[in-house]
């Protein structure tokens, strides 16, 4: 356990006296935690598999129908009623032509064919991966039941286990391209601020110009020349995105610049890069920290909007800007739009509230009281 | 050798000049520019503490911004131990402010809040010196006990000290490179009369212990009188009166000294106030722009010469030099 300093010691206090941001937090974390183990929630693959004595860890490794007595050599597929009858009845050769009947002999406890050895699969608590085609009649969009909680999408897929990736998916994009264009922006801005003059003219100038690209056409066109893909969205979004913070930033070392502290630690000899990063950033966060949930908010809605107009991640990719797509082309589907409503709801609310008392516990006129 | 040792000034200034420009015409070429410091020049003998007087907007502080560089002076020399501050680059300038230290004046803006006291002390240390961190702690405790700090204090952050104690705090960081030259801008005056005793008396003390050379500013004479060997006069940018302490503040011959000097409230003396709000009540920044003296309309003495040709800083006697042309 790392220990605080007294400073922040007390920003801690403030946070946790701040009851909405604190349970925001907490809850937050919770739903943040699921969505990282997705994998052991919503999965077609089961967690473990006994099979003739032996444990299989299918959501780890790889192994071929024949390891359990099939015929390819393909990865088996475990959703495969035949799949589950051989490992279940330890590889009975009538699993291929009446796979539910032995299964239900074996679970009353009358079966009994030649080299019978019972095995089990552990499901997850959505049998579902974020891709796979959900195996229930009728026409696409269907409505939610007891098989899927939130309905399926246009394309039989489940919803529940797409909610649960994407989630994941737009808050592991956001930190990443929050924190690094955050660090960018707050190191142009320190620069500018506190070098001021020709520097400060000619980045500003740069920075103008920089900001009035048409963001999303590059976008766009980068995609369909290198394809689209995860990490160029993030490059390209921190590319586009690092001029956020650093008007603020800027603004604050202008100030800060001339406060007499800077100008008596120059007149004591401290490097530039130390007054920037030591004196001043520190007295600038608040600031920054001010505007960091618009950059946020701002990433999220970015990702969701790039979906929602088809010109963003794969589409085979669990997205919550492309459920809302699906949303709008399926009206007669309401669990589509109101699951994608409640999820940004929630996700944005919560995120708000947890940076409003983040920014509170830094307010030196609030930690000092 | 050891006496020219002793008697060569530790710092030379000569003609040194800060100007801002104004913003220039947009139909005209020609830009116009204030001069807050016009030609000042004036040494400092190794150990001696040099008075820098005169009314806000005389331009005292700006002249101790440009001797330390923290303001760019538009030109003149500046010599700290014969080497030129002015034509100092990035890195040997801040060498070079080992040896040259600034007291600010207000203790409550001049200390990052979010640093602790032993951190604002040592500092400088961390950022000039090369000492290990035994040595630098063993520097940071010497000063506390050498400004009247206790050291259980060296952990509190600069709002839980007093005005006081604060400005302690900014004369052991001043002095935690062992320094040649402190500059004292205005050290004492946002502090109350009582602590401002205890600090001048603290700066007398480490003088006279560390032998240190003091530019001390101030625009309370009081101050001046208690602490200084001798006394420079400003008056718009320029200096006008130039004597060591006795002279000038026993027989002041410019006719701006002598209105300062009658301006100090007295207990004794029932003060004419009409009669000095009269002299200083003209704005002392319309006549800037004027060739001669620029005491000129508040002067009693001024003759119409005056008006037409600046006075130039003339030895009267020895060691006492005044710029007026009624004078000399």
């Amino acid at each position: 356990m790392i220990k605080l300093s007294p400073l922040n010691q007390r920003r801690w206090k403030n946070f946790r006296a701040n009851g909405r941001a604190f349970w925001s937090l907490i809850i937050f974390g919770v739903l943040f935690a699921i969505s990282l183990c997705a994998e052991f929630i919503a999965n077609d693959k089961p967690i473990l598999v006994k099979y003739r004595g032996e444990l299989f860890t299918p959501i780890f490794n790889f192994y071929p129908e024949t390891r359990f007595g099939g015929d390819f050599k393909t990865e088996a597929v475990y959703r495969d009623p035949e799949v589950q009858c051989l490992i279940k009845s330890g590889g009975a050769i009538d699993c291929f032509d009446i796979p539910y009947e032995i299964m239900d002999e074996i679970s009353a406890g009358s079966y009994s064919g030649a080299d019978f050895e019972q095995g089990w699969l552990m499901w997850p608590l959505i049998p579902y991966s974020y891709n796979t085609p959900v195996d229930r009649p009728g026409a696409a969009p269907l409505p939610p039941n007891s098989q899927n909680l939130l309905g399926t999408d246009d394309t039989k897929r489940d919803v529940l286990a797409r909610v649960i990736y994407g989630f994941r998916l737009s808050i592991l994009f956001t930190i990443l391209v929050t924190t690094l264009s955050s660090i960018i922006g707050i190191i142009m801005g320190a620069i500018q601020g506190f070098f001021g003059g020709l520097t400060d003219l000619i980045l500003q100038r740069v920075i103008e110009i920089w900001a009035a690209v048409p963001s999303l056409y590059v976008i766009i066109i980068m995609f369909a020349i290198l394809g689209r893909s995860f990490w160029l969205l993030v490059f390209l979004m921190i590319l586009f995105g690092w001029t956020g913070l650093v008007g603020v930033v800027r603004a604050e070392f202008l100030r800060a610049r001339n406060l007499e502290y800077v100008r008596a630690a120059r007149a004591l000899g401290v490097r530039d890069w130390t007054i920037m990063f030591r004196h001043m950033l520190p007295n600038a966060m608040v600031a920054t920290l001010t505007m960091l949930p618009f950059i946020v908010t701002g990433t999220i809605a970015g990702l969701a909007s790039l979906d929602f107009l088809g010109f963003g991640l794969p589409t085979t990719a669990p997205s919550l800007g492309e459920l809302t797509l699906q949303a709008k082309q399926n009206l007669q589907a309401p669990w589509l739009g109101f699951t994608a409503f409640f999820t940004f709801a929630v996700m944005l609310a919560l995120l708000v509230f947890i940076f409003e008392g983040v920014r509170d516990a830094f307010d030196p006129r609030k930690t000092f009281k | 050798m050891q006496a020219d040792e002793q008697d060569r000034p530790l710092l030379k200034v000569r003609n040194l000049r800060v100007e801002f420009a104004t913003k220039s015409n947009i139909f005209s070429r020609q830009k116009s520019s204030v001069k807050a410091v016009d030609g000042i020049s004036f040494d400092i003998k190794r150990g001696e503490t040099l008075g820098l007087v005169g009314e806000s907007g005389s331009g005292k502080t700006t002249a101790a911004l440009a001797i330390a560089r923290l303001l760019e002076a538009s030109g003149g020399e500046v010599n700290l131990n014969n080497v030129d501050l002015l034509q100092l680059e990035r890195e040997d300038l801040r060498q070079a402010r080992t040896k040259l230290q600034f007291i600010f004046q207000d203790p409550y803006s001049s200390l990052n809040p979010r640093k602790r006291a032993e951190e604002i002390v040592r500092e400088p240390l961390d950022s000039l010196t090369d000492f290990d961190q035994v040595k630098r702690q063993k520097i940071v405790d010497n000063l506390f006990d050498s400004v009247g700090l206790r050291h259980e204090q060296k952990k509190l952050f600069p709002h839980q000290f007093s005005g006081g104690q604060r400005q302690r705090l900014g004369i052991a960081r001043a002095l935690s490179t062992n320094p040649e030259l402190v500059i004292c801008d205005e050290a004492v005056s946002a502090l109350d009369v009582a602590v401002q005793a205890q600090i001048l008396n603290l700066l007398k003390d480490l003088q006279a212990n560390l032998g240190l050379t003091y530019l001390f500013i101030s625009h309370d004479l009081g101050v001046v009188k208690h602490m200084c060997d001798s006394v420079v006069v400003m008056y718009m940018g320029k200096v006008v009166e130039h004597a060591n302490r006795e002279q000038l503040f026993s027989a002041p011959k410019h006719p701006y000294t002598k209105t300062l000097l009658n301006a100090v409230p007295k207990l004794d003396v029932a003060l004419d106030v009409t009669e000095v709000q009269n002299q200083m009540s003209k704005s002392a920044t319309e006549n800037s722009f004027v060739n001669g003296c620029k005491f000129f309309d508040r002067c009693p003495l001024s003759q119409p010469k005056c008006k037409e040709v600046a006075p130039e800083l003339g030895e009267t006697q020895t060691g006492h030099w005044v710029a007026c042309h009624m004078i000399s």
